[in-house]
């Protein structure tokens, strides 16, 4: 089925992340649609992956059950050495909150609160005194080169600081992964590379970074290239060619 | 705790972001609130006027009368009964061991009280002994009450109810004066102190004349009513059973016959003030069900609007790690927080009328006398209301609230809660 396996070159380092014959199907009346086929991956520590495929591949289904926010009709998937596929909402939720890092297409910024607040939001989720969170939220965004801009609200913000709000959401916790859909979506080319250019400088600092897209572009950006297509892996290859942007700013990432 | 607080802040951040419409989905609690309020305030009012009436009775007296006032047995069988007359009160008295006070009063409306071209129609006449002002207050506002001398040769001598003498003497010098009852001179001697308030205020109506002077103006043919007063409220019982026993003899009863006399006691007033408070209770019971309906259903539509519009949100919030409960808990502490904001504006309207009680009434009369409906010197006496709303109605005010707010939005707080994340993100 895949034309090539990519094999992780430390193969006795327990992967992040391990899906096993996954397969996600949606009822839809009488009718049965395999989002998901049958999937068999491993992500590991500190590895730049693209998913791609055109819209109805499975990349998004996909995306929302590493993510946590969906969870397969079969196969396995473990995080971190657990077990995802029998997890209940609170465990998903703590999972989410602690592991996962989301940066959207749309951002997703509350538009009520300011910057910092929005990037204090999964601290609240954790439990972590105010003091703390502050603390932080003001480390991250600080980091992301925010530090004049933490009081604004995301409408004051312009697409690029929009983004950058919600990689510094996404990073507050210090996440296990970061999980980005279509990043790049809303923003012009060079808005675009700049987003491109912090997830290049995370990635540099440590960071395990899965980004879904459909441009190849943003996909040459990652190391791995995994493609997709009717629910199944199309391809799974290391990206000899890496698009390597410039990192505008240098900026003291966590 | 922390949770309850995290909770609490994004109900704020969303209702402040809708001002208009959180004020305007309340209104439905204000109303109930205020009834609530409103309903507690006149009950605490009513039972505070009760008390203050019968303060000055005693609540240790027994009224012996031809008549049960509870009613109870057929009033046409209480009316054949034979009456009381005086000499049955003198056997009585002789008899009577454990009282402290025994009293004879007998009453009747008059036609005419006047004093030169003041008169007072349909105002009571009391005949009673001088021992009368001893078993109450024992004190008279001004001038005294009548001697044991006086009450036996039946003097044409009065002593005047507060309302007597405001309404035949406003310049206050009824002392000395001569006033004219049913024709009859008498001279005033003393005023009784105000008694009574705005509900019970047939004891300042009233002029007490020695009781043999009241037969020989309107003769012996009704039936008096003997005060026993017991000495204590623990008392009471004991002096209840003597008094029984020892008015049967009077009435020379036959160990089976029924007793063909009331004992009754200032209990029976309180039936009046109950259907009172029954009245208020079911109108504002009613009138409150119904507006608690009315808002809960308008805080409920809200809330699945509020859910609705921020379905987006709540996904985002899953997202980054909310749990159920915790989404549960931010919506369900907004529509308490809608319910709270509904009480406290019915609070400040309550107690705004509260506060204005009195200007507010004479508006009123203003007002209505301006179209003929009242006359234009028309006085309530409200002071039977306390300018303020009790601590306890606003502390069953805030808990009501807050189970509204809790029934109203439960089922959107589910809904929200239980929202899947992948769809909600996906949402407009």
């Amino acid at each position: 089925m895949s034309e090539s396996r990519y094999q992780p070159e430390v193969s006795s380092v327990n992967p992040v992340l391990q899906l096993e014959n996954v397969a996600r199907l949606y009822s839809m009346g009488d009718e049965t649609i395999y989002a998901l086929r049958d999937v068999s991956l491993s992500i590991h520590q500190n590895e730049y992956v693209a998913f791609m495929g055109p819209s109805g591949s499975g990349k998004s289904t996909l995306m929302n059950i590493i993510g946590c926010l969906d969870t397969p009709t079969s196969g396995s998937y473990l995080f971190e050495g657990e077990q995802v596929s029998s997890m209940n909402d609170g465990e998903l939720a703590e999972i989410r909150n602690r592991k996962i890092g989301f940066v959207f297409q749309t951002f997703n910024l509350l538009p009520r609160i300011t910057a910092l607040q929005n990037v204090e939001l999964p601290l609240v989720y954790s439990g972590i005194s105010r003091g703390e969170r502050y603390k932080r939220a003001e480390e991250v965004l600080t980091s992301v080169g925010l530090a004049d801009r933490m009081e604004h609200r995301p409408n004051e913000l312009s697409g690029g600081q929009r983004q950058r709000v919600a990689i510094a959401r996404a990073l507050v916790t210090r996440p296990s992964i970061i999980l980005a859909d279509e990043p790049t979506g809303n923003l012009d080319t060079k808005t675009g590379n700049e987003i491109m250019g912090l997830f290049e400088a995370l990635w540099k600092k440590g960071n395990t970074i899965i980004v879904v897209t459909h441009e190849e572009d943003i996909a040459a950006h990652a190391a791995r290239i995994i493609r997709l297509r009717d629910g199944n892996i199309e391809q799974d290859v290391l990206n000899p060619n890496r698009h390597i942007p410039e990192t505008l700013t240098k900026l003291d990432l966590p | 705790m922390t949770r309850i607080v995290e909770s609490i802040r994004p109900a704020f951040v969303a209702l402040a972001a809708n001002k208009m419409r959180a004020v305007l989905t309340t209104l439905g609690v204000v109303i109930g609130i205020f009834f609530v309020l409103l309903m507690g305030w006149v009950l605490n009012g009513l039972d505070s006027a009760f008390t203050q009436s019968f303060a000055f009775f005693g609540d240790d007296i027994l009224y012996i009368d031809k008549f049960n006032w509870s009613g109870g047995e057929d009033w046409y069988a209480q009316r054949n009964r034979p009456k009381i007359d005086f000499r049955q009160y003198g056997m009585f008295k002789e008899r009577m061991r454990g009282a402290e006070f025994v009293v004879p009063t007998i009453d009747r409306f008059s036609t005419n009280v006047r004093h030169e071209n003041l008169q007072l129609q349909g105002s009571m006449i009391f005949g009673t002994t001088a021992e009368y002002i001893d078993m109450y207050s024992g004190i008279t506002a001004e001038g005294r009450f009548f001697t044991e001398t006086e009450a036996e040769l039946g003097a044409n001598v009065v002593v005047l109810g507060q309302k007597v003498n405001e309404n035949l003497f406003p310049q206050g010098d009824a002392l000395g004066k001569t006033l004219k009852i049913d024709g009859q001179p008498f001279t005033v001697i003393g005023v009784l102190p105000k008694r009574g308030t705005m509900l019970i205020d047939f004891v300042d109506n009233m002029s007490l004349i020695p009781i043999k002077r009241f037969f020989g103006l309107y003769g012996s043919r009704s039936s008096l009513t003997i005060n026993v007063k017991a000495g204590g409220k623990e008392r009471l019982d004991d002096v209840k059973y003597e008094a029984i026993g020892v008015m049967r003899s009077v009435r020379s009863l036959k160990p089976g016959d029924d007793d063909n006399f009331g004992i009754n006691s200032q209990e029976m007033f309180s039936q009046f003030i109950d259907i009172t408070r029954g009245v208020v209770w079911g109108i504002g019971l009613f009138m409150t069900g119904l507006a608690f309906l009315v808002g809960s259903i308008g805080i409920m539509n809200i809330m699945f609007v509020s859910v609705a519009e921020r379905t987006r949100e709540i996904g985002v919030r899953k997202a980054v790690g909310a749990t159920q409960s915790r989404i549960l808990l931010q919506f369900l502490f907004e529509s308490i927080i809608l319910s709270l904001i509904g009480a406290a504006i019915g609070l400040i309207l309550t107690s705004t009328i509260a506060a204005f009680k009195d200007q507010i009434v004479s508006g009123v009369i203003a007002l209505l006398s301006l179209v003929g409906l009242a006359e234009g010197d028309t006085t309530v006496n409200l002071s039977f209301l306390s300018s303020t709303i009790p601590l306890t109605q606003v502390v069953v005010a805030v808990v009501v609230a807050v189970i509204v707010g809790i029934l109203a939005g439960i089922i959107p707080a589910f809904r929200a809660a239980r929202l899947n994340p992948v769809e909600a993100l996906r949402a407009e």
